[in-house]
């Protein structure tokens, strides 16, 4: 210990002289110059003052007067290691130096302008690690002590609790029957479980495999293709938290169902390990038929669907690789885990209720809450609709959001405002209790019930058939493509091009140019957020995302516009009249892809468009020139770009583009016979000179094609999953609670309720969980999809074909959910009646 | 006298929704109770509703944990034992017997007698020599076969114990066990216990509310409100003289 308290005052020494003559190292850099401390000191000084030198510069100011902190700790690391010298300890010396180095790195990083030099931030550790030593030295044997004598009790308490608890044998036979007659017994309960769990596992089968079939025909070009990655990822996650939803639901209908088994064993002495064990045998026997289960129905989906397009798209089928089993399997145990997760708190619940420590929950039907929480509801809802209607935001899916949060309140209010009337009036409410009690009894559990309900109808009816039917009712992709080849070139291209018309049939130049839309992204917020910390505000332009990603769209003056929609429907259109900063729109969208806004961040009636340069951005604002949109229209006059989302026509005035005109041209070619000698010409000069943009025709319908393929198995297993999720809530709903209803309409039968109003009173009962989730989620999806045909500009030819898709979605779903609805009334009549 | 449990100044508090740190949810069950069972004792638990019977029996039944005092089980301190000692504990020494039965509907009758010794790692042969002889001795070797919905209250309730006794237990410990039979089925379970009781030398700790079942017991903790009331005694055997005594205590308590 001695030796050991010499060797640390030799250390402590050493490190404080080290911190005391630290101020005359290089400190600082400052004009290309570097100083120590006194040296910085003595130079601003001389140049009559930091403010003076600085002209007022507050950061240089106060990182300035920051260094007389670590002069502090120079001078009281002096004191310190000289009274160690001497065999004293002067701790306030040492606390100071401590102190005065950790305040300095702390505000130096956060006063950045005078950044001192690297090597300074080894100063405040050495400081920690000698303060560290020190108090180990100190408390060096008390630690030593106490933790021989912990390992000495852990020791006697190992070997205690292994003689205590030594457990010889082996279970019998009977054991493992015992565990297998359970299962056979309850062997529903596996079933839900296995089934969610293959519709996973064979979701996943089919998206990857497909994704990486379609991955042989899909092009590599970022801004063409890439898409079937994005579908691939949205896919994964939201068909991940789908199954985890209904996993979940099955987890809990089989835990609930498992309680009365298991406090049984419970009750009779079983060993906590041996019931973990049971229970993890049985969930993981399940996972493991799901997997099994869910990759052959998957193999044998993907067979056919492959077989189905095969010819067509000319798809060699691949193998999928180990590491995609393994990813497949790590997303599935997540959802399994989520979903075991989730149902954590039931399972709590569950043991605290049949241990009788848990009070009922409190039911409060909300009065004038409600009241506020409808006009909120109406709010939310009728900015939804708004957003939607302009189009500002594309078809946004906030907007969804805030729609279904208005409408949650809205029924909030509507149902407790109903209540609230029922049990004012005493005549009434004598007469409804028994239809209402669940309401009255259980509101908001039931209210969340009912609202779920609702959200699946929504889903199904819209989110997720909109994508489904929209790919199945839009034109076909040659539609969308009339020329071969569609080139943005720059000026100087000219004698490339004019050599290429003389391989294509036909060949169209029209003066373009090249505008740019912003939009914000992750990117933009995180450089706000550094621009913040760092207080350098100019380095993002009000939040804008400064190049990345920015959606590039083509500018024509009318005259072109006019020209290209003659040749299109073969009739010169009429005139627009713009004038000045007025603008019209082209969407060339196809109609199956979401509508995009031209600029994500401002209304229409002021949108910003910048014609130069992006790099220009990066210098300010003012780049964006304000442009008002004077007319929007849906046509493909040259082409679909990356699926909408690129290369829409902005037409501005013939005079106004003459002003920021820069010689960039747009070329149209139709290439004939002659299509891949064209495009092999193409190719060669963007990847020498990297001179132009363009895309291909043949190769933009493909991807056009494998996208659609793809997104229509995504979302079509989507929305099969979503209304198996109705179906099943449903389900568990009048599960759960059969044994009460069923004794509550027994007892009401015994009290001599007529058998027809018994049978009327439980229908009134179980009415509002398909009443209302039709109503609130049926209207809601008819709002939605009118406004999604507003948005994308759908004809009436449009809107009937997507109708007569939708039509045998929509009647299905809910022909399901009333023969579900039913099905579980006949079962509880029967067994109130037998 | 060997003595098998000791309560020590017992404490059982509930919180509602587990909400510990607030006072106002805290539920005093149990305030500071005292009893004690000897070997050989027939006990029985009487008092009001919500008086803390079945907490009681919980506590005892090891299925429990409590907030304060203390509990000893044939001299040893419960807060001491781990989780699987005193899941040893209730699947050797303790037999259980209940109103709802706890069976396992997805077992044969022959197998819920057997499942506390399956669970015990018991030899298969062993187990079915003990199930046959205990279904012999209480009457329901015919039932061994059948599910236990096919039975009726009293049927199960003769199940129940044949697989409480099945490992030889110290403890009996029953929760109003005649709550669902009717008073033949009442009696003929009463007439068991007694056997139990007397030619099996085991000790019998019963809840119940009932002056008739209590009578059979040698020995009475009244409970109310979380501390032990009173205790009665049967002297001399005299069965009519304790149910008097009883119906006394009782009107006394309910005043």
């Amino acid at each position: 210990m001695k030796r050991l308290g010499k060797f640390y005052q030799m250390i402590s020494i050493l490190v404080y002289a080290f911190i005391s003559g630290a101020v005359w190292l290089p400190w600082i850099v400052y004009n290309g110059k570097s100083y120590g401390l006194p040296g910085y000191i003595r130079m601003v000084r001389e140049k009559g003052g930091i403010v003076l030198m600085t002209d007022g510069d507050s950061g240089m100011v106060a990182s300035y007067y920051l260094f007389f902190l670590p002069l502090l700790a120079a001078v009281c690391a002096l004191v310190y290691a000289a009274g160690r010298l001497a065999g004293k300890t002067i701790r306030l010396a040492g606390r100071m130096v401590q102190w005065c180095e950790f305040l300095y790195t702390v505000t130096a990083i956060i006063l950045f302008p005078m950044v001192p030099m690297g090597w300074t931030y080894l100063l405040p550790l050495l400081c920690l690690a000698e303060f560290v030593t020190g108090q180990y030295v100190e408390q060096r044997d008390e630690i030593l002590r106490e933790a021989r004598i912990r390992e000495e009790r852990d020791r006697l308490e190992r070997d205690e609790r292994k003689r205590r608890l030594y457990f010889p044998g082996r279970y019998s036979g009977y054991y493992y029957k015992m565990i297998l007659k359970n299962v056979r017994f309850h062997i529903r309960n596996y079933v839900m479980l296995i089934l969610s769990g293959t519709f996973l596992m064979c979701f996943l089968y089919l998206v990857f495999a497909l994704w990486r079939a379609f991955q042989s025909v899909h092009t590599k070009e970022a801004i063409i293709g890439g898409e079937i990655q994005g579908i691939l990822l949205s896919a994964v996650w939201i068909g991940l938290l789908l199954n985890a939803v209904l996993m979940g639901f099955s987890f809990s209908y089989y835990i609930r169902n498992k309680m009365r088994e298991e406090n049984a064993l419970v009750l009779l002495g079983i060993r906590s390990k041996s019931l973990t064990s049971i229970m993890m045998m049985e969930y993981t026997g399940c996972l493991l038929c799901s997997v099994v289960l869910g990759i052959g129905l998957g193999s044998l989906l993907f067979r056919i669907m492959i077989a189905m397009v095969r010819e067509k798209l000319s798809i060699t089928l691949k193998w999928l690789p180990a590491s995609t089993y393994l990813l497949m399997l790590s997303i599935f145990l997540l959802a399994a885990l989520l979903a075991a997760a989730v149902n954590g708190h039931v399972y709590e619940h569950m043991r605290w209720a049949a241990a009788g420590v848990l009070a009922p929950k409190k039911n409060r039907i909300p009065a004038r809450s409600g009241w506020i929480r409808g006009v909120l509801g109406i709010i939310l809802i009728f900015i939804a609709v708004k957003g939607l209607i302009r189009r500002s935001g594309g078809e946004d899916t906030g907007f969804e959001g805030l729609y279904l949060l208005g409408v949650y309140w809205l029924l909030l209010c509507v149902m407790s405002a109903a209540m609230n009337r029922l049990k004012t009036d005493e005549n009434r409410y004598y007469g409804q209790v028994f239809d209402n009690l669940i309401f009255l009894t259980r509101f908001r559990e039931n209210l969340k019930k009912i609202y779920m309900l609702t959200l699946i109808a929504f889903f199904v009816m819209f989110t997720f058939a909109s994508v489904y039917i929209g790919i199945a009712a839009a034109p076909a992709g040659e539609e969308q493509y009339p020329y071969d080849y569609v080139c943005a070139a720059a000026m100087g291209e000219e004698e490339f091009f004019a050599e290429l018309g003389e391989d294509a049939q036909e060949m169209y130049e029209y003066p373009m140019v090249t505008t740019f839309t912003s939009r914000p992204n992750k990117i933009s917020v995180i450089e706000t957020i550094k621009s913040i910390l760092t207080l350098r505000y100019t380095a993002v332009s009000n939040g804008r995302e400064v190049l990345i990603d920015l959606p590039i769209q083509i500018g024509i003056p009318e005259s072109v516009y006019m020209e290209l929609k003659e040749k299109k429907h073969g009739e010169k259109p009429e005139a627009l009249g713009l004038s000045g900063e007025e603008i019209a729109v082209v969407y060339q969208e196809d109609t199956s892809a979401k509508a995009h806004p031209l600029d994500w961040l401002r209304p229409k009636e002021g949108i910003h468009l910048q014609t130069m340069n992006p790099d220009m951005e990066l210098y300010g604002f003012e780049a964006y020139k304000v442009k008002k949109v004077q007319k929007e229209e849906r046509d493909i006059l040259t082409g679909v770009c990356g699926g909408g989302m690129w290369q829409n026509l902005i037409v501005f005035s013939d005079a106004y583009f003459r002003e920021i005109d820069q010689g960039e041209r747009l070329y149209l070619l139709n290439a004939g016979e002659a299509y891949d000698q064209v495009g092999q010409k193409l190719t060669d000069k963007v990847t020498r000179e990297e001179a132009f943009t363009f895309y291909g025709r043949r190769e933009n319908i493909r991807d056009m094609e494998t996208e659609r393929y793809l997104k229509q198995v995504v979302w079509l297993f989507m929305l099969v999953m979503t209304g198996v999720c109705g179906v099943y809530l449903l389900f568990i709903k009048f599960c759960f609670e059969m044994d009460e209803i069923v004794e509550r309409y027994r007892f009401l039968h015994c009290m001599g309720m007529h058998e027809d109003v018994l049978k009327k009173t439980l229908c009134r009962e179980m009415l509002p969980f398909f009443v209302l989730p039709f109503a609130a989620g049926g209207i809601s999806a008819v709002i939605f999809t009118a406004l999604t045909f507003t948005v994308r500009m759908y004809t009436g030819d449009e809107i009937g074909r997507y109708l007569l898709y939708a039509a045998p979605v929509w009647i299905v779903y809910w022909t399901v959910q009333a023969a579900v609805y039913h099905t579980i009334k006949g079962i509880l009549l029967k067994k109130v009646f037998h | 006298m060997t003595e098998i449990i000791r309560t020590d100044k017992l404490v059982k508090n509930y919180y509602r929704n587990q909400d510990t740190k607030n006072p106002d949810a805290r539920i005093e069950v149990l305030k500071g109770l005292d009893i004690a069972v000897n070997e050989g004792e027939y006990v029985c638990i009487m008092g009001s509703s919500g008086g803390g019977k079945t907490t009681l029996l919980k506590i005892l039944g090891m299925m429990e944990s409590i907030t304060d005092g203390k509990f000893y089980f044939k001299g040893r301190d419960a807060s001491d034992l781990w989780k699987d000692e005193l899941a040893d504990i209730r699947r050797r020494e303790i037999g259980f017997v209940f109103q709802d039965f706890y069976l396992m509907d997805s077992l044969s009758v022959g197998e819920n007698i057997m499942v506390p010794m399956i669970l015990d790692k018991a030899p298969a042969a062993k187990m079915k020599e003990k199930m046959y002889r205990l279904a012999g001795r209480f009457g329901v070797e015919k039932l061994l076969d059948k599910a236990p919905k096919e039975l009726s209250g009293g049927e199960k309730q003769r199940i129940a114990i044949c697989r409480a006794l099945i490992n030889d237990p110290d403890v009996i410990m029953a929760d109003e066990p005649t709550g669902n039979l009717d008073a033949r089925s009442s009696r003929r379970l009463m007439e068991t216990f007694d056997e139990i009781n007397q030619d099996m030398k085991k000790n019998i700790l019963l809840v119940t509310h009932d002056p008739k079942i209590a009578c059979s017991s040698n020995k009475i903790f009244f409970i109310d409100d979380g501390v032990i009331a009173s205790t009665l005694e049967k002297k001399d055997g005299d069965s009519a003289r304790f149910y008097r005594e009883i119906l006394r205590e009782m009107e006394r308590m309910e005043e």
